[in-house]
């Protein structure tokens, strides 16, 4: 055991820490959730990407700088730091772009990969349906092979970023026969393909963070198939997997709201009770704890170990975490916490952080299927 | 940066683990409760021959010189198996002050019997009949005193294996007292090293908590089918193994930190036995409730593990103090935090 950072992950740091300082926005982007705030993203993500920051954790085979997960902690930090855009295109990094790696065609590789990373292709997800959400092997959406071609026909539903993204991966029925989780294939969608319909869905915030997807009759090249036909639903697994664990819930963002509650607390705190102040404690011990885990995980990945549904401990927690942290301040902004627009304060940070708040627990896979999957592959307990 | 355990530390710990569990059972731990002799004598021994006692004692003693993760690991296993004997108070408590300090090695001839050590922390005498020495920490000087001139009153613990006499000293002929003073880093040092080791016997009490209530909720059935197989016990179980889950990572920094005299270590001791008081709580209170009626009775083993919790939970920093301590260390270091702070 050894627990700091090397001279060279030092040096790391201040490098990603000089460029951010330099290329960062002034003046915060809009939300990716409004049309001209998407673009403004994208254009972020081709800024990353001029600077070869986009997507840092790929091999370098395919344009990224191949950091272990320990310089991925440190990225994220200086991220978070600065204060830099959100990234309108997690999805794609992180979710598809791995799942590309391991099960992609050469061809997809380099049809995806690098329009990926330069923000080209923003990507949405396409799992849930309105009969299939935390049973996700209920999906009805089908994709029948007809020559060279996929035809499309269902609905998909909650589909984080698809108001304004160019493409869609998800999970679709390829097997007229099959039931549950059999026969089911994971198919890159283009959203301009004739026959696909998206319709916004405003969210607590009220901007369209997520979106139905109706397809009539798309047909799509079966070069847009990844994996064989019939094992997306092993793929999806994996997808989820990243998705879980480490790489889109870096402690950075926990361990940055935990901060800044404190300092809202001292800055308030002759007029606040015991419980608001146990509770800011609370914030700060629990964001450390999740930073301290997380380290250690990345620290057994990279010594050979694996994780499976560990990732479920954590994904449970940060959730929780997030939601306490946001509640708090509310409560001690007090009377000024619904006025939306305040900036003194952060208030209108804080709202919309506590908004999204209430979705932690939810996507993802809510915490309830969490904790039966931590009873049943963790602790042993009977299905 | 490398937060895994060696391969030694885990051998070790495995090697210890496998002892404990033969030899530390909960039949064994109920007859020193029925014999009113919670410490046995034979099994100290055995602790000592294997070595265990002066693990992480300085090679010039005697001992293996160990580091306080090791320690540590070993610690959590011994709060695993609550193990009666104050293994886990020699290791951190005596054998630390005997490495960093000359004047209390001199003043301590039999390093492998149990040496008592107390504070405002934990003030009530561990073991006094089992002990031969006495220490006693106060702010900033230390004095040591022979067992036999403590004349205190045997005080009933709600854990029957803790052998508990209040602090009174009698200053007899024999004039065994030594003070030291000018201490106050020593004794700041066994403060912290007694958060660390509370935190782990928490943490190992936690696990064996939550593996008692899997087990019974595999085999106990209702409505035709394991009780473990409902939703609502599942979650519980799944509560508590959060919280014990987060609870580790902190609790080994806090022992590296103590180990490499981190000028943090403290607030990171207290981290972690906060970390560790929550998971306890959690892992107690939930799993009584999935052993329902059964849990709530003297003849289950459950309580055997939940009572030390209780007690280690208060003794070398409880929640309100431990809350307050952080809590004025993150005011006076309010521009220091952050994720790119956590490991400066």
């Amino acid at each position: 055991m050894k627990i700091g950072f090397s001279d060279s992950q030092k040096k790391f740091r201040d490098e990603i820490r000089g460029w951010l300082e330099k290329n960062v926005p002034k003046t915060p982007l809009n939300s990716f959730d409004t049309k001209e705030g998407f673009e403004e993203h994208r254009d972020w993500e081709k800024k990353l990407n001029s600077g070869n920051w986009s997507m840092v954790t790929w091999p370098e085979q395919y344009g990224g700088r191949g950091l272990n997960l320990i310089e991925w902690l440190i990225f994220e930090e200086e991220y978070y730091r600065a204060k830099a855009p959100a990234r309108v295109n997690q999805n794609g990094v992180f979710l598809l772009g791995p799942t590309l790696m391991e099960y992609g065609s050469d061809k997809q590789k380099e049809k995806f990969l690098s329009a990926m990373a330069t923000g080209e292709h923003i990507w949405s997800q396409g799992w849930s349906e309105p009969g299939a959400g935390s049973d996700m092997a209920a999906i009805r959406t089908t994709a029948f092979k007809k020559g060279d071609k996929y035809i499309i026909n269902g609905q998909k539903t909650w589909s984080s970023r698809a108001a304004f993204a160019d493409w869609t991966f998800g999970l679709f029925r390829s097997d007229p026969e099959s039931e549950r989780h059999r026969g089911l294939s994971f198919i890159l969608v283009p959203l301009d393909a004739e026959g696909v319909t998206v319709r916004p869905i405003p969210q607590l915030d009220g901007e369209p963070g997520f979106a139905e997807i109706y397809f009539d009759d798309v047909e799509v090249d079966v070069s847009n198939l990844l994996g064989g036909e019939g094992e997306g639903w092993s793929i999806a697994m994996a997808t989820a997997g990243f998705e879980r664990g480490l790489m889109l819930r870096s402690p950075a963002r926990f361990q940055e709201t935990a901060s800044k509650l404190l300092s809202l607390y001292f800055k308030n705190k002759d007029n606040l009770s015991g419980s608001i102040e146990s509770k800011v404690l609370q914030s700060w011990l629990r964001a450390e704890a999740y930073a301290l885990n997380i380290y250690q995980t990345a620290s057994k990945l990279m010594a050979g170990k694996k994780i499976g549904p560990e990732s479920s401990l954590g994904k449970v927690f940060w959730s929780e975490l997030d939601h306490q942290m946001h509640q708090t301040a509310l409560d001690i902004l007090g009377v000024s916490s619904e006025l939306e627009e305040v900036e003194a304060d952060d208030v209108a940070g804080w709202i919309k952080g506590y908004m999204f708040s209430y979705s932690g627990p939810i996507y993802a896979g809510t915490n309830e299927i969490q904790k039966n999957i931590i009873a049943e592959r963790l602790l042993g307990m009977p299905r | 940066m490398n937060f895994t355990f060696s391969e030694d530390q885990e051998i070790f710990r495995d090697a210890f683990k496998k002892y404990l569990e033969s030899n530390v059972t909960p039949e064994k731990i109920r007859s020193g409760w029925e014999d009113n002799m919670p410490f046995n004598q034979a099994r100290w021994q055995e602790l000592e021959e294997l070595g265990i006692l002066q693990s992480n004692l300085d090679e010039k003693y005697g001992g293996l010189g160990l580091d306080l993760v090791t320690t540590c690991l070993l610690v959590e296993e011994m709060g695993y198996y609550a193990l009666p004997e104050p293994a886990a108070e020699q290791m951190f408590l005596s054998n630390l002050l005997i490495n960093k300090s000359i004047d209390i090695a001199e003043l301590i001839e039999e390093k492998s019997q149990f040496i008592g050590v107390t504070h405002s922390l934990s003030p009530n005498i561990l073991f006094l009949d089992n002990s031969s020495k006495q220490i006693n920490l106060v702010e900033d000087s230390i004095s040591i005193v022979s067992s036999k001139d403590i004349n205190g009153k045997k005080l009933k613990s709600s854990d029957p294996s803790r052998d508990l006499t209040n602090f009174i000293f009698e200053n007899s002929d024999s004039g065994s007292l030594q003070t030291l003073n000018d201490q106050k880093s020593l004794v700041n040092n066994v403060a912290t090293s007694g958060m660390v080791m509370s935190a782990a016997i928490l943490v190992g009490l936690s696990r064996k908590i939550l593996d008692l209530a899997t087990a019974y909720t595999l085999d106990r059935k209702q409505f035709g089918k394991p009780i473990g197989s409902f939703q609502a016990v599942k979650h519980m179980l799944a509560e508590a193994a959060i919280e014990i889950e987060f609870s580790k990572a902190t609790l080994y920094r806090a022992a590296y930190s103590l180990e490499n005299d981190n000028p943090l270590q403290k607030l990171h001791a207290a981290q972690a036995k906060l970390q560790a008081i929550d998971a306890c709580e959690m892992a107690s209170r939930n799993s009584m409730q999935a052993h329902g009626a059964m849990g709530y009775t003297w003849e289950m083993d459950l309580h055997i593990f939940i009572r030390r919790g209780w007690s280690y939970k208060q003794v070398w920093g409880n929640k309100s103090l431990l809350e307050n301590y952080i809590m004025n260390q993150l005011e006076k270091d309010l521009p220091k935090l952050g994720s790119t702070y956590t490991f400066l």
